[in-house]
């Protein structure tokens, strides 16, 4: 889909909607960021507490479940906004 | 004074908060989280050392807002901003009011971690500076009126044969009071004197 397209084929509430989820989809990935850095220095350091480690790496795969759900939301918006593509343009080349 | 340096985290995202506060306790530092500007504003006292990671677009009562609130109240507890995304007219808004830098997501830890120890860097030397200040003030308002004006001739520059005579007192006497107010001020030199008062308002009356 080229970016012209988009704001011709949205409303404002979807504009709207979309500006949300994309943010919804940054905090995750902020949040995945910030604990692996912690988990990095905690594994750098001599004293790395497996819990805590543990609680870390299940934190990461929570937040990396949000950050998919809000994907698929984000999909599920350009979808039903009509906003139509070639199959050869959103595939992965 | 030798206060806990606090590094105060405002965000509504719990993950985004959480994982802040395990990064920077990583990092060896103290850290409060806070789900609201005013969950911080209601637990803000003065004396709390540290510094403020504070998110820009928060729903009720924005980063912004918070800033105005704590400059209303004196706060000199420095503040990094995160924005979520390329604002700057409101990243300006926040620098003009004096915010201590701001930081746009996503970024570099390292980046982050540099600017919250440079944060608390100047809240150290802020405290500092504030003790000080505190303590020339007492000094101050412990002189008598006589040993003011005194002072407030030192500081001119006039020399104790002056003051004798525009004051109308014996070379003798002056030389007392000059005394007293060196060593109520705690000052070794004039030179000393001159810069521990600079910024300070000395009314003699």
């Amino acid at each position: 889909m080229s970016n012209r397209q988009v704001p011709q084929q949205m409303g404002a509430a979807e504009v709207s909607r979309l500006i949300f989820l994309l943010h919804e989809l940054s905090q995750p990935l902020t949040a995945i960021q910030n604990y692996a850095h912690a988990g990095c220095a905690m594994l750098a350091s001599d004293n790395a507490d497996h819990t805590v480690l543990l609680s870390l790496f299940e934190k990461i795969s929570e937040q990396s479940l949000r950050g998919n759900r809000t994907s698929n939301e984000l999909s599920a918006l350009v979808r039903s906004s009509g906003v139509t593509a070639e199959d050869d343009q959103v595939r992965t080349p | 004074m030798k206060s806990v340096q606090v590094v105060h985290i405002v965000d509504d995202d719990e993950a985004v908060s959480d994982s802040l506060q395990l990064f920077l306790q990583a990092a060896g530092l103290n850290t409060v989280t806070y789900s609201s500007a005013q969950d911080f504003l209601d637990a803000y006292r003065h004396e709390h050392a540290g510094c403020l990671l504070l998110d820009i677009h928060m729903p009720d009562m924005s980063g912004l807002h918070l800033q105005q609130e704590l400059l209303a109240v004196g706060s000199t507890l420095p503040i990094i901003f995160v924005t979520g995304h390329a604002s700057v007219s409101t990243a300006v808004q926040a620098l003009k009011a004096g915010a201590f830098d701001f930081i746009e997501k996503p970024f570099d830890n390292l980046q982050l971690l540099g600017m919250v120890n440079r944060a608390l860097e100047q809240d150290r030397q802020n405290r500092a500076l504030l003790v000080q200040q505190t303590a020339v003030q007492e000094r101050l308002q412990a002189l008598t009126p006589r040993e003011t004006e005194v002072l407030d001739y030192l500081l001119n520059g006039k020399a104790t044969k002056v003051i004798a005579l525009e004051l109308e007192l014996s070379h003798r006497t002056v030389e007392i009071y000059r005394a007293n107010v060196m060593q109520k001020m705690q000052s070794r030199s004039i030179a000393h004197l001159v810069k521990m008062v600079s910024g300070f308002h000395v009314n003699p009356h």
